[in-house]
């Protein structure tokens, strides 16, 4: 479906994407990685928006730099918003799939038919500037899939919705993706994507520093170093059963009462932490992780990646 | 081709429907009243004076100030509309909508021209009409019909071989379209289309405008004859010819812009 071989992009002396190689066949694919690393790029590239300064791009067989035809096999839906406030949902979505070549009538009715499948129907005769965060999400989701696209593109999809909207979002995924169409998520929030349980891309600083299964991933999450800050009134005795009891990476007393903790095996030490309350009757009052996962994980594939660590199971 | 005109045409009627707002129909409706209101001004003031002389300045000039004020917001409208082709796009975030459609970009250039030029049309002919009324009301003139027609005429080409040139400063200079649009007026109209006796005013758009408006209006240049003008200017051609020109200007000029925004990288602020 999409290979590139060696991609590079250049903007005048800043680095968009580096030395990228990629075969990716027809499924569902998360492309992670932190804000400003090189998502965006890669898509712009797999569209043929933008031309790679070395290396190439195939999308389907064909190299997509100038042929626009190609994007009629593809539905895209960019993270940025919609700034067309005084057209309705239905309105935009019609000149949407107006654009792919459709005429008014028949661009119509798929704008319709699209707009009621994201569960929008209700509301496509209102001004957008009237719609809700999610509403507008669904209009571009609406006018990604009105067309019936055989690869479907999708720009941090989560944002900005709320706990429903964000469950609704996930079953739409899981629903195109059985499908058997292709599906590229691009996030930088990693629960968001493993929801749709693809296959994972980690691109950061440009580069993709690692792919797989989901279960490949894990693994490298597994030996991610994790901190936690622990609050309590007795630091000492609780750090002393901690060490004890699982395998502590480092430990810092950061206040009278707080410890922080470095790990690489956080579930030995929530499985142990119920214990040694129960047991020793020490009163934990807080405890919190210090960073998310992903931002570890991404810092974790650096340093492997420039060989400042060992690495131990990546694909 | 079918498709490339449908989409460019959809992307027309989406633009001039969205962007109608109130704020851009109240610009655009000072533009369209402005030169009817300064002419009216004018015919005011010859009125309270009571001279012949007044009154005959008035009659020999107002031709051409029609002319020049209805020129001049026509400019302007094309200037506000056609040049952010590319660039409010880009900065709206909505370019990447667009131009992951096929033939998305060309649409956009296409559209946007489309609308561009049929918006300040429709002010030239407001102005036209409202102008042609007050002078035929309070300066008798004769064959007022043939004045709005020619008027209007002139004013179609005008504003579709200024608006493709526009589009086309829109598409090439994103950040500073506007300015590249007015250095080419003063730059091409102004002083390269003033030079007498050479070959070169003859490349630009306003030589063959006022040719084809000396023709269709008959002489209004005031202060001067037309043997004395010829002998400066020289002859011109048949309005055919200029109107051939014009659209040559139009659709080659369509050509380039859309042969520049399909071999262009854009980078919107999305991707900044």
């Amino acid at each position: 479906m999409i290979e590139l071989k060696h991609t590079t992009k250049l903007y005048n002396d800043v680095i968009g994407v580096n030395d990228i190689c990629l075969n990716l066949q027809a499924g569902t694919y998360g492309l992670l990685g932190p804000n400003g690393s090189g998502k965006t790029t890669l898509i712009n590239l797999i569209l043929g928006q933008l031309k790679p300064t070395i290396g190439s791009v195939t999308l389907f067989g064909v190299n997509p730099w100038k042929k626009s035809k190609l994007l009629r096999r593809i539905g895209l839906c960019p993270s940025v918003e919609i700034n067309y406030p005084r057209a309705t949902g239905l309105e935009w979505v019609t000149y949407m799939v107006q654009l792919h070549g459709f005429r008014f009538i028949q661009a119509q009715k798929k704008a319709k038919e699209s707009l009621d499948f994201v569960g929008l129907s209700h509301a496509m005769n209102r001004p957008m500037r009237n719609y809700s965060l999610g509403m507008r999400q669904r209009a571009k989701i609406g006018q990604a899939i009105a067309h019936n696209p055989d690869l479907l593109i999708l720009d941090e999809p989560f944002n900005g919705l709320d706990p429903i909207g964000r469950h609704e979002m996930s079953t739409f995924l899981k629903t195109w993706a059985s499908q058997g169409k292709g599906l590229i998520l691009a996030s930088h929030i990693l629960h968001e994507v493993e929801a749709i349980n693809p296959s994972f891309l980690l691109i950061s600083g440009g580069r993709l520093l690692a792919s797989g299964s989901p279960s490949e991933v894990r693994n490298i999450l597994a030996d991610t170093p994790y901190e936690l800050t622990m609050r309590t009134a007795t630091p000492k005795q609780l750090a002393k059963l901690l060490i004890e009891h699982c395998e502590i990476e480092s430990l810092k007393f950061t206040s009278p009462t707080e410890i922080l903790f470095s790990t690489r095996s956080a579930s030995q030490l929530y499985k142990a932490i119920p214990k040694i309350i129960e047991q020793h009757k020490i009163s934990i009052t807080e405890i919190r992780s210090t960073d998310d996962s992903l931002n570890t994980l991404f810092s974790m594939l650096m340093k492997l990646h420039r060989g400042e660590l060992i690495q131990g199971g990546l694909s | 081709m079918r498709n490339t005109l449908q989409n460019a045409l959809a992307t027309c009627l989406f633009e001039i429907r969205s962007s109608f707002t109130i704020q851009r129909t109240s610009v655009s409706l000072v533009l369209a009243l402005f030169p009817p209101t300064m002419l009216g001004l004018l015919i005011l003031g010859a009125r309270f004076s009571r001279t012949e002389i007044s009154n005959s300045i008035l009659q020999d000039f107002t031709p051409l100030l029609t002319i020049v004020l209805i020129g001049l917001v026509g400019l302007l409208s094309l200037i506000l509309w056609a040049t952010p082709n590319v660039s409010a796009e880009l900065e709206g975030k909505s370019w990447v909508f667009l131009a992951s459609r096929p033939g998305g970009r060309i649409s956009i250039f296409l559209g946007k021209f489309l609308a561009s030029a049929g918006v300040s049309f429709a002010i030239c002919i407001i102005s036209i009409s409202l102008c042609t009324l007050l002078i035929n009301t309070q300066l008798r003139t004769e064959d007022a019909g043939r004045f709005w027609l020619s008027l209007s005429g002139i004013f179609l080409l005008a504003c579709l071989v200024y608006g493709a040139v526009f589009s086309l400063l829109g598409v090439l200079f994103i950040k500073r379209a506007m300015t590249f649009s007015v250095g080419f007026v003063i730059g091409s109209d102004i002083i390269m289309g003033s030079v007498p006796g050479v070959l070169m005013n003859k490349f630009s758009i306003r030589y063959h405008l006022q040719e084809i408006s000396l023709t269709w209006l008959g002489w209004f240049l005031p202060s001067s004859s037309e043997m004395a003008y010829r002998e400066v200017f020289g002859d011109g051609y048949a309005v055919t010819t200029h109107i051939f020109i014009l659209t040559a200007i139009t659709l080659t000029t369509l050509c380039v812009g859309a042969w520049a925004i399909t071999n262009r990288e854009y980078i919107s602020a999305y991707e900044a």
